[in-house]
């Protein structure tokens, strides 16, 4: 990318504010960061244009990994390159990093006290009833597209009944999956 | 593998492998990533494993620090930072490559179709995750009915997801749970 292409009429980040305001997206961000991203991103600190923020999103969903680290990535890029993309992902990674090791050491330290087995138990309930929820919230936008719901059955079966690696299932169901996606959309730009 | 291979090379050959294949987000290798850890390494329980996750769940940040939590539940700080950036570092590489035209690939069509074609099974794989994280891990009626309101919660009311998890922690603490 270009300078050109940073709008002048914007805040320009230099890399310090880049770590800040990654750390700042990361330490706030509970269940999720993405809303918490947008908001400081185009609302607060107006680093990107609403359009900006879904196209730079819809590829950071698109790249295998974190959505939140892609966009870190290609937005510390935009702006200062490798130093820039750095101090995004460093500022996104050391916060939350130091928060569940600490969490962690205090489980491990107080672990043979009844309570805080019984704490693990029941906040490993609560985590399952979230997961669950996030899931059945998903099948629900694929409410009508009955071979959507296929291959999203087919993932569920291989990986979650059958156990079988995630590497092979992807090598067969992506492919087909995407090339149907491809021909739904060459379709629709006829 | 050999059985005397180091814990810290097997986690930086999984997660990196994990990190790469995860599209759709992290949330997609969570039940690959139970399987390495119970299954095939043997490195903790189903049980630790879920609490694990919990243990993320109720921490702020992007949603991929169960990653941090298995590294330094198999070889401490050096598991966790080992873990961590066997995760970040190829997707960083594959993200900094393209970052350049993500303006021209934003809008080409055999991105929207990589994505389009991802979404359904993303969909599967969370689902998956949650079913394999139950079955494993509740074991107790008064779980189950945790694990039940959580979801009837999270799923009817705008209830921020950290109310639940709090409760359901110091109704365990209390040993209700």
């Amino acid at each position: 990318m270009s300078a050109a292409d940073v709008p002048q009429d914007r805040p320009h980040p230099s890399v310090k504010e880049l770590f800040l305001g990654f750390f700042g997206i990361s330490v706030v961000g509970f269940g999720g960061v993405i809303p918490w991203a947008r908001w400081m991103l185009v609302e607060r600190r107006r680093w990107l244009t609403p359009i900006e923020f879904n196209e730079i999103m819809a590829l950071a969903q698109t790249l295998p990994g974190g959505n939140i680290l892609n966009m870190a990535v290609i937005l510390g890029h935009r702006y200062h390159g490798f130093a820039g993309a750095l101090a995004g992902v460093l500022g996104l990674i050391l916060g939350p990093f130091g928060i569940v090791i600490l969490m962690a050491m205090f489980f491990e330290r107080f672990q043979d006290l009844p309570g805080i087995q019984g704490a693990l138990h029941g906040i490993s309930a609560a985590a399952i009833g979230l997961i669950v929820a996030l899931a059945v919230k998903m099948i629900l936008t694929l409410k009508g597209e009955w071979i959507g719901l296929g291959f999203a059955a087919a993932a569920f079966v291989c990986v979650g009944v059958l156990r079988l690696p995630l590497l092979p299932t992807l090598g067969v169901l992506a492919p087909l999956s995407v090339a149907y996606a491809w021909f739904r959309l060459v379709r629709a730009a006829l | 593998m050999s059985a005397e291979e180091e814990p810290l090379g097997q986690l930086a050959r999984e997660f990196a492998l994990l990190g790469i294949i995860a599209f759709g987000g992290v949330n997609t290798i969570l039940p690959e990533m139970q399987r390495q850890a119970v299954e095939a390494h043997g490195w903790m329980s189903n049980t630790q494993f879920t609490q694990l996750f919990a243990i993320a769940q109720a921490a702020p940040g992007p949603n991929f620090m169960i990653v941090t939590l298995v590294g330094w539940q198999v070889a401490g700080i050096l598991g966790a930072l080992t873990a961590t950036l066997a995760l970040i570092v190829p997707t960083f590489a594959l993200a900094y490559a393209v970052a350049g035209a993500w303006r021209r690939f934003s809008q080409a069509r055999w991105r929207k179709a990589l994505q389009a074609g991802f979404i359904p099974l993303t969909v599967g794989l969370v689902a998956a995750g949650a079913f394999v994280l139950s079955t494993s891990t509740l074991a107790t009626w008064q779980q189950g009915l945790a694990m039940a309101s959580t979801f009837l919660l999270v799923m009817f009311t705008r209830i921020h997801p950290l109310i639940p998890l709090a409760v359901a922690g110091v109704l365990g603490y209390l040993g209700v749970v």
